[in-house]
């Protein structure tokens, strides 16, 4: 007899595991609406990308120490003297791009299918929360190399907190661990990256999962006109949407090795408190906010970008028409692209400002708002004169 | 027509061990939040720094000393040293200082404040605070408020 039904008889004379076996064949063979396509298989790839991040998490906490003294030096270990380390460092931070990637598509995808209205709103609000949650790693992740770019692009993130009404300068010292960014606030992010954060998440995805499973894909149809899939056009879970799966993974895979090769994780100098150094941004996620908060005083800005995820979350709450096609919700429809090109704008702009660039031949320095200057040596190198 | 409201012994019962829990989950909750907040440093409110020797200051250049841990930039003028927090009323960027227009200036975001730590053009919303100066022995000594 082999040996995986020899395991097989020694389990099901003690536990009911036909129970088990039942439900992992339903849930297997699961029929799926016939839109699912390609642009469905996201969601898989966001939580094999969330699998690798704590793999590989776990891995860089072997040799990962979260001191001021040490944290840089630890990393540059990693990055030189362990081996593989670059290649587990590169997954891990190009991992965590990938997977903000990933999640901004499958949200994307949710939204102009419009798959989180009724009955489905939970399982929106979930992915929100999970968006948000995948963020703040990427925040908390970006400091602990313990670099001028995570130390300052943290300065200036929890001090930007300081403008909100009456608890802000709290919510800084909070975040800060004291006044400045120091050992405590090492430590204190590294608290939240490899244990508060991973917990929080791992729930939010369970809940995503069994609301996901318990409800079904969404189909197209009108709200309360859904009919049962027909099994004979219905796409099964296993195995067809699972190759494509694979066939995506394989693909996500590639790009990631890609992008570790092509270009490598750099570690640049360690954290000095004391030099501020040029041109500090923070990472491509936040660029967009980063620039909005440079046009307006600083409390109207944290107000104005505070409305995009409140909209996000209060969404399948704010539109109640009961179309799912997007052809016949223009107003949605229109709002989601409005956002996305503005996002998209506010991102590039904060990009390419507080740059030099050649366009044509001709020396361009771009401004802090993203307005290019003709370059001369004469110029202040700002960019801009002060008045 | 408005019923008298009656607590039942039950209801009372209810509303104390409700009561009970709340404050047993208080009692574990408050040790926590007073634990996560951050320990407040005590030690000498004042403290006064050197930024080294006066002769090894020429004119119109500048230093970034730590004082009281937080850095502070003094410039050589030609009335004499002055001295301001090194961080952007801003976002909190450490201030250069440019010798070549005589200006700090914020690396950051463009911020520009003059000799007298003054906002000239930028989104910095206050000036830099200004700390005490005075030369003792050929010493520059800088205060911490």
């Amino acid at each position: 007899m082999k040996l995986p039904v020899k395991i097989r008889g020694w389990l099901a004379d003690r536990y009911e595991i036909g129970v088990v076996e039942k439900f992992v064949e339903q849930q297997a063979h699961k029929p799926l609406p016939q839109e699912t396509g390609f642009w469905h298989t996201f969601g898989s790839l966001s939580l094999f990308l969330f699998i690798n991040q704590v793999i590989t998490g776990i891995l860089l906490m072997i040799y990962y120490r979260p001191t001021t003294e040490t944290a840089f030096e630890s990393v540059r270990f990693i990055m030189t003297k362990a081996n593989f380390g670059w290649l587990i460092r590169g997954l891990h931070a190009w991992g965590a791009t990938l997977m903000i990637v990933c999640v901004l598509i499958h949200m994307i995808r949710t939204f102009f299918m419009g798959a989180y209205k009724k009955p489905r709103e939970m399982t929106w609000v979930m992915g929100v929360l999970i968006f948000g949650c995948t963020v703040t790693f990427g925040f908390t992740g970006y400091l602990l190399p313990w670099n001028q770019l995570s130390y300052w692009a943290t300065t200036v993130g929890t001090e930007i907190t300081s403008v909100i009404p009456i608890v802000g300068v709290h919510l800084r010292t909070l975040l800060r661990g004291g006044e400045g960014v120091t050992g405590e606030t090492l430590a204190r992010f590294y608290v939240m990256h490899v244990v508060v954060l991973p917990w929080v998440l791992t729930g939010l995805i369970a809940v995503h999962l069994f609301l996901m499973r318990v409800q079904g894909l969404a189909t197209m149809e009108r709200i309360g006109e859904e009919k049962p899939i027909d099994k004979s056009k219905a796409v099964p879970f296993f195995p067809n949407h699972v190759m494509k799966e694979g066939v995506i993974l394989c693909l996500l895979v590639g790009a990631l090795m890609a992008l570790i090769v092509l270009f490598p994780v750099e570690l640049g100098e360690k954290a000095d408190p004391f030099v501020t150094p040029e041109g500090i941004k923070p990472e491509w996620y936040f660029l967009s906010t980063y620039q909005l908060l440079k046009y307006l005083p600083k409390l109207l800005g944290i107000l104005v970008s505070m409305i995009p995820p409140l909209l996000l979350l209060l969404w399948p709450f704010l539109d109640r028409s009961p179309e799912r096609h997007p052809k016949k919700r223009p107003v949605a429809v229109g709002i989601g692209i409005a956002a996305l090109f503005l996002a998209i704008v506010f991102g590039v702009l904060g990009h390419i400002s507080e740059r030099k660039m050649t366009f044509f031949g001709q020396k361009y320095e771009i401004d802090i708002y993203g307005v290019p200057h003709k370059h001369s040596d004469k110029t202040p190198h700002r960019g801009k004169l002060p008045r | 027509m408005n019923q008298e409201k009656t607590v039942t012994r039950r209801g009372f019962l209810d509303w104390l061990l409700g009561a009970g829990l709340g404050a047993w989950a208080f009692g574990f909750v408050a040790p926590v939040i007073s634990y996560v907040w951050p320990a407040q440093r005590r030690g000498p409110s004042i403290q006064t720094v050197s930024a080294g020797k006066a002769e090894e200051f020429p004119e119109w250049h500048s230093k970034i000393v730590a004082v009281s841990g937080h850095p502070v930039i003094v410039v050589h003028t030609p009335q004499g040293f002055r001295a301001f927090s090194a961080i952007c009323t801003h976002l909190g960027c450490i201030v250069q200082w440019d010798a070549g227009r005589r200006q700090i200036v914020c690396p950051c975001h463009a911020g520009f404040f003059d000799i007298n730590g003054k906002v000239i053009s930028g989104p910095p919303p206050k000036p830099l605070p200004e700390h005490g100066v005075a030369v003792v022995n050929n010493e520059v000594l800088v205060k911490s408020s």
